[in-house]
This record gives C-alpha cells, sequence and structure tokens, in this order.
C-alpha cells in the first residue's frame, strides 16, 4: 500500500487515525501493531510471516545475549543473529544476482551449469527492515540498548508502518522511551499532517512528473544528445530527491500524529560543498548507519590513511550493494567512494576556498552525473549516457517530447532545490517561521497542496516510490 | 483619512484558525470513504444523484474482487480491491474530471490511464506514443526491419496454406500519420516520410503474395473526400465510420480470399449534421 495511493490516503488512513483517536492509552501500541502489520501483508502476505519469525529469532538471540556473561557466547550471539538477518537479506536480494554472475563463469571453466535457479522476488522494504533488525542485536550487545521490554515492543518497533517500508532507519534506542510512553495531541496530529500533505506533493507534484520526464529520456531506443541527456539526467536527479524525502517526510509525518518523533533523513542535499557533506545530508539515516555499524568497525579514523580510503570504498561499495543487487549500484558505490577519498585528499579544500556557488554546483553536477549510472539497466547504457552528457556537439535523430508543465515542475523543483543558497535566505526563513502567523500560513498552505495533491494522485496512474526497490 | 480593517486573524485567533485547517484537511482524507458507503448502499435513484458522474473508458468496469485465502497470499486480491477502490472512491468522478481539466486548459496535455495525450494545434489531441512513432520514420530507414518483417509474415502464409488457413494482413492508421496537419512545425526536425514506408511495406507483402488491406490508404481517401475527418478532434482513435469502412473492406476480402459468404459489413450513409464529439468526453477518461 503505497502513502499516495487512494486506499491509504482515504481508507487506511482514516480509519487508523479515528481508531488511534478513540482507544485508551495503554491500548495504543497494540493499535498501531495489529495496522502496521495488516499493512505490511498486504503487500506482503507471505513474507510477513518470516519476517515475524525473523524478529522472534532477534529476541531470542538478544535474551540469551543479556543472560549470558561470557565474552565469547555472548560474540558467538551476536554473530547469529547479524548472521540470522544478514543472510535472510542475502537470500532474498542477491541470490539471483550471484546466480546469474556465476553461472555463467562456472559453465565457462567446468563446463556444467548450477541448477536451475527460480526468480525470488524482492519483499518491498526488506533493506529497511533488516539494518533495523541488526541495530538492535548490535546495540544490546554493545550496551547502547536494553532490550526489548515485550516482544509487542520490539515487533511495533520493526513493523511501525509510516517508517516500514523505506525509512527513515531508526535505531531501537531512540524510539524505545517513546514506546513506553508518547503524548496524544491534537497539535502533534496538525503538525504532522501538515508535514505528511508536504511529502505528499512532493510525491506525485514533483517526483512523478519528473519521473515521466527522466523515463522517456532514459527509455531504451537511439542515442541521445547533449541537451537531452542534461535534462534527463537533472530531471532523474529531483526525482530521486523529491520522491524520497517526499516519503520521509510522509513518514515522519503519520509517526507524528501518532506521537513518534523520527529522524530527520534529508538536510537541503544539493546544496552540499563536497561528498563528504552530501552524505551528510542525504539518505542521514543510512549513512549514520553505514559509520556506526560498518565504518567506524572497519577501523573509523584511527588507521593508517591507505587503510581509512580502502574502508571508505569498502563502506560506499556496501551502501551502492544495499541499494540494489546490480554492478551499476557497486559501479555508483564505488564513484562516491572515490569521490569521498578525493574529498579528503584535496577536493573538500579546493571547493570550499572556491565560491560557495562552484562548490555547490560542482558537487551537483557530479552527483548528478553519479544518479544517472545509479539509474541506467546497465553499465553499457551508463556509458552511452555519459558519453552524451560530455559531448555538447553530439547530434542525435532522438525526439522527446516534453510538455510545459514539465519545464515548470523542474523550474520549481530547482528553485526549491538551490533559492536556500541565497544570501539572506537563512534569515528571511527564520524571521518568517519567528513570526505568529507561520504555523498558521504553513498549515494552510499545506491544505491546499494536500488538495492538490490527492486530485493528481487519485487521477493519475500508479507511480511506486522509488525506494520500495531498494 | 482611510478606515483599514486587518484581514488577518490576530494572535489569539491563531489556534481557532489551525483547528479549523486541521478539521478541514481530516474532512479531506475521512469523507470519502462514508460517502462512498453511503452512495453504494443506496436505491439506484439515490444513487445517481449523489455518485459523481461516470468517467468514459473503454476497458471493462472493474468488480469488487473476492476474497479468498489463495488471491491473498498471492496478492491478487490486494492489486484488484485497489484498483476498485481507487475506481470507486467518491467524488473519483469530479476529481478526474478537474484534474485533467487543469493540466488540458493550462498545460496542454491530459493523462489517461499510463498513456499520455497532447493538445496540437486547433485543440487537435494526439497519443504521445503514435507521435513518437510518427517521428522515428523522419529519421530512420526501416527497410530493414520491414524486410525482415515481410519474410515472416511470408513464411507465416506459406505455413498457414498447409494448414488451410488464410492470413489477411490489416494495417491500420494513427492519428499523427493521417492528420500530421496539427501537428507543431518541425516536431521530429526532418520532415517524416510514414507514407513512402509504407507504400514499400504494402508492396514488398504483395510481391510476397501476403493479402494485405491497407487501412491508412483507404482511411487517407476518406479524408479527402468527407467534410469530417476520420480521426475526431477530441480523440485518439479513429472515427466509428472510418473503423467500419476499413473492417467493411476486411469483410469483402475474408469473402474474396475463402471463397466462403461471410456476410456484409453494411454501413449507412452518415449523417454529416451530428455534432462533432465534445472535448469533455476526452478529459473525463478514466486513469
Amino acid at each position: 500500500m503505497v502513502f499516495s495511493s487512494p486506499l491509504f490516503l482515504f481508507g487506511f488512513l482514516p480509519t487508523f487515525l479515528a481508531v488511534y483517536a478513540a482507544i485508551p492509552t495503554r491500548a495504543l501500541n497494540t493499535t498501531a501493531l495489529i495496522a502496521s502489520v495488516f499493512f505490511y501483508a498486504w503487500g506482503e502476505p507471505i513474507f510477513v510471516l518470516f519476517a515475524v519469525a525473523s524478529a522472534a529469532l532477534d529476541l531470542v538471540v538478544v535474551r540469551l545475549m543479556v543472560a549470558s556473561h561470557r565474552v565469547g557466547v555472548r560474540r558467538l550471539l551476536l554473530g547469529v543473529g547479524v548472521a540470522a538477518n544478514l543472510g535472510l537479506l542475502a537470500y532474498v536480494k542477491y541470490a539471483n544476482f550471484a546466480y546469474a554472475n556465476v553461472d555463467p563463469v562456472v559453465g565457462a571453466w567446468l563446463g556444467v551449469h548450477l541448477p536451475h535457479m527460480r526468480t525470488i522476488a524482492l519483499p518491498i522494504g526488506i533493506s529497511f527492515i533488516v539494518f533495523e533488525k541488526i541495530t538492535y542485536v548490535v546495540d544490546v550487545h554493545r550496551g547502547v540498548s536494553r532490550p526489548a521490554l515485550s516482544v509487542q515492543d520490539y515487533l511495533l518497533y520493526v513493523f511501525l508502518f509510516p517508517k516500514l517500508l523505506a525509512g527513515p532507519i531508526i535505531k531501537y534506542h531512540d524510539i524505545a522511551p517513546q514506546l513506553i510512553d508518547r503524548p496524544r495531541r491534537l497539535d502533534d496530529v496538525g503538525a504532522g499532517l501538515t508535514r505528511f500533505a508536504i511529502g505528499l506533493a512532493k510525491k506525485v507534484l514533483l517526483a512523478d512528473p519528473m519521473g515521466e520526464l527522466a523515463d522517456m529520456v532514459f527509455a531504451p531506443g537511439e542515442a541521445i544528445g547533449f541537451r537531452l541527456a542534461w535534462l534527463g539526467a537533472i530531471a532523474y536527479a529531483l526525482q530521486i530527491f523529491f520522491d524520497f524525502s517526499g516519503y520521509s517526510d510522509m513518514a515522519i509525518g503519520l509517526a507524528r500524529m501518532m506521537g513518534f518523533r523520527l529522524m530527520e533523513n534529508f538536510v537541503r542535499p544539493y546544496l552540499a560543498i563536497g561528498f563528504g557533506d552530501f552524505w551528510r545530508r542525504w539518505h542521514i539515516s543510512l549513512s549514520t548507519w553505514i559509520r556506526d555499524y560498518l565504518y567506524i568497525p572497519l577501523g573509523g579514523d584511527r588507521v593508517s590513511t591507505p587503510r581509512l580510503y580502502l574502508n571508505l570504498w569498502i563502506c560506499f561499495l556496501a551502501s551502492g550493494l544495499w541499494h540494489g543487487a546490480a554492478w551499476t549500484f557497486v559501479l555508483w558505490g564505488a564513484y562516491h567512494g572515490l569521490f569521498l577519498t578525493l574529498d579528503r585528499l584535496f577536493l573538500k579544500r579546493l571547493l570550499t576556498g572556491l565560491p560557495r556557488v562552484a562548490g555547490i554546483g560542482f558537487t551537483f553536477l557530479a552527483v548528478t552525473i553519479g544518479w544517472v549510472v545509479f539509474r541506467a539497466p546497465d553499465a553499457g547504457v551508463a556509458l552511452t549516457y555519459l558519453a552524451a552528457m560530455i559531448d555538447p556537439l553530439g547530434y542525435s535523430h532522438r525526439v522527446v517530447l516534453v510538455s510545459r508543465d514539465l519545464y515548470l515542475v523542474m523550474a520549481i523543483g530547482l528553485a526549491m532545490c538551490f533559492l536556500p543558497a541565497l544570501d539572506g535566505f537563512e534569515r528571511l526563513h527564520e524571521q518568517l517561521r519567528g513570526a505568529p502567523q507561520w504555523q498558521t500560513i504553513s498549515m494552510a498552505f499545506a491544505a491546499g497542496l494536500l488538495a492538490v495533491s490527492i486530485a493528481k494522485a487519485t487521477t493519475v496512474a500508479f507511480h511506486p516510490f522509488l525506494y520500495f526497490r531498494f | 483619512m482611510v478606515a483599514s480593517v486587518r484581514a488577518v486573524p490576530t494572535r489569539s485567533a491563531q489556534p481557532l484558525v489551525r483547528r479549523l485547517l486541521l478539521t478541514v484537511m481530516l474532512a479531506a482524507i475521512a469523507l470519502p470513504l462514508p460517502l462512498t458507503l453511503m452512495v453504494q448502499g443506496s436505491p439506484a435513484r439515490v444513487r445517481q444523484a449523489l455518485a459523481s458522474p461516470l468517467l468514459h473508458d473503454n476497458a471493462e468496469p472493474l468488480r469488487r474482487p473476492r476474497l479468498r485465502p489463495i488471491t491473498w497470499w498471492r496478492g491478487q486480491f490486494q492489486r484488484d480491491f485497489e484498483a476498485w477502490f481507487g475506481g470507486v472512491i467518491e467524488p473519483h468522478g469530479w476529481i478526474v474530471r478537474l484534474t485533467n481539466q487543469v493540466y488540458y486548459t493550462v498545460f496542454a496535455k491530459s493523462y489517461m490511464k499510463d498513456r499520455q495525450i497532447i493538445v496540437a494545434r486547433d485543440r487537435y489531441l494526439y497519443d504521445l506514443e503514435y507521435l513518437d512513432a510518427y517521428c522515428w520514420s523522419a529519421n530512420h530507414d526501416s527497410g530493414g526491419a520491414s524486410a525482415s518483417l515481410v519474410a515472416k509474415l511470408s513464411d507465416l502464409q506459406h505455413g498457414l496454406v498447409h494448414r488451410d488457413r488464410l492470413l489477411l494482413f490489416l494495417l491500420t492508421p494513427s492519428k499523427a500519420v493521417t492528420m500530421p496537419e496539427f501537428l507543431p512545425v518541425g516536431l521530429c526536425g526532418r520532415p517524416p516520410t510514414p507514407d513512402r514506408e509504407r507504400e514499400r511495406f504494402v508492396a514488398a507483402l504483395r510481391r510476397a503474395g501476403v493479402a494485405t488491406i491497407d487501412g491508412p490508404e483507404l482511411v487517407q481517401a476518406m479524408k479527402a473526400h468527407d467534410p469530417l475527418p476520420p480521426f475526431p478532434r477530441g480523440g485518439t482513435h479513429w472515427s466509428v465510420l472510418a473503423g467500419a469502412r476499413v473492417g467493411a473492406r476486411l469483410v469483402e476480402a475474408i469473402a474474396r480470399l475463402s471463397g466462403r459468404d461471410v456476410g456484409e459489413l453494411v454501413i449507412d450513409p452518415p449523417r454529416w449534421g451530428a455534432p462533432p464529439t465534445p472535448v469533455v468526453t476526452l478529459i473525463s477518461h478514466e486513469c
């Protein structure tokens, strides 16, 4: 069930909110858990059983870990918990990819082929679910988290529907106090619904039209020319940002309506100067997860310089693979790893020494080039596309009809991304936020956006969120 | 001296206004379900008055799926239910009409299921996919692909003859090919040459012994004589008359090739005074 679908907007959400508002406080978690499991089972009727079983294994492993005082046993249990989660992810997400790459090699060397492997359907949100479950096991082992007080609390942490399918990836110890006690205020419902409306508008009014344009340009066919290549790449850069940050806004807003506070996932990422800065602003819950559960265990900054660069590459190759089982994602991860290394070597100093607009512009263009690799179906297409982007004299017969609303949406999207870079924007924003009418005006604006977004979502065919597939 | 009245709510009024806005937003998502249940559960006459207008569509109307364990486990029930729910939720009909009207008026485009409609000169409508195909002919020589297709059809023809079956190949026209005069000048870069391509293709088919009906040629002939265009301004498919005329040729050809009496498609002389299809028919397409 997609947040922008009529069934969610007019069926699931109002029904849930009505029940949630009517029940006594002691039944809040039970209600939220039932609704969340139903929400997931609606899209993944079989995998929900595996997810529940896997969560049960986490609980058993953690209980045994807490009960044991022997370091070796605790480490063994940690290994079992992490391996079980990674094994689940590896099977459903990477088994087909591994088979497709290994089978031809085995066939070429040994002249035999591996037994046929059926295609495994990727359960939506699996990467997010598994990463959250791993944080629980690791954090309890580290002593950062206390074990869940009840099975219900842990299952609600895993299945909480606002963040279930595409994050933000939350840590158990961040949400545990809220599972025990959280406010139920009308102000939170208002603030949450306002945030949800803004996210819905980002998705259906900005991301989806940019997706139309990107789909037309990236569609298989004849090679494209310079102008079209950049148009498509920028459209995709806007699509993926508004799609994913729109989902995050909706998730944060829905959770707020339930009294939960989730972490922010995006902070104006296209204003970043350098790739390190970009990853502090883009999908923050994933980058902090990789930092805390991969980069630091690999040695963090306290290793030799060559090892540090290697670790950065490992982290971003893993980040690439986390996004999908395809070589384009590995290439995209390597590309970001390369720029992060260059950042540490000289690029960050160079970019911060330039006028701000140049630093932002360079980073945006470099990130956009990375998105081409990310979006392309294979490396060959990506290379052809990138070749078109660097050849201003290149000629193509390809004709793509771009309707004028798409240019308008692109202009609005770019303005939303880059206007905050202007001198005085922050000051003006702060002044407006301090005005007594600000909250009311923003709510009225959100109400208007909600109406327009509902109209668009009801009219135009289904567009799933991009990050559901990761 | 001019007295001024503050329209902005005072500080003390802010919470009240926010409550009001919250109520409006909650109503926007909460009211459609009870309204739909009320409409669905009402007697036919009441339902007709309450329900939003029916949308024009050439697809079968969706039915509410039945929940069975197997359809649930396969996810089929969920997919069908979402599609059905999206089609019956009130006021779906009004929303689709309004949204499509806005897109049509402001942005010269419309959504129709997963396709896009472009509004061209004189507000003639074209399906984007057909425009892409039309422009493709401007820059490509499809000779190789055509030869390959002719060879395949010829093989198929021979295979079917051995099984005592007939093959009749019908080319249907697209609006872009039939009525390119309403397309923006220079749309495809170079002038497309769909007629030359088609004529070569049809000649090759006939040389290979494949019985062929050249629909675009027939429709071009109608266009030259009929007072109304074979493709209506407010639609992307050919008119019923154009389709029927080509259909009549198809029936004739089947009768001639098979030597059997397969009946006759009789078309009454058209009455040209009928008003053209209103544009609203297009913008109320189900999406």
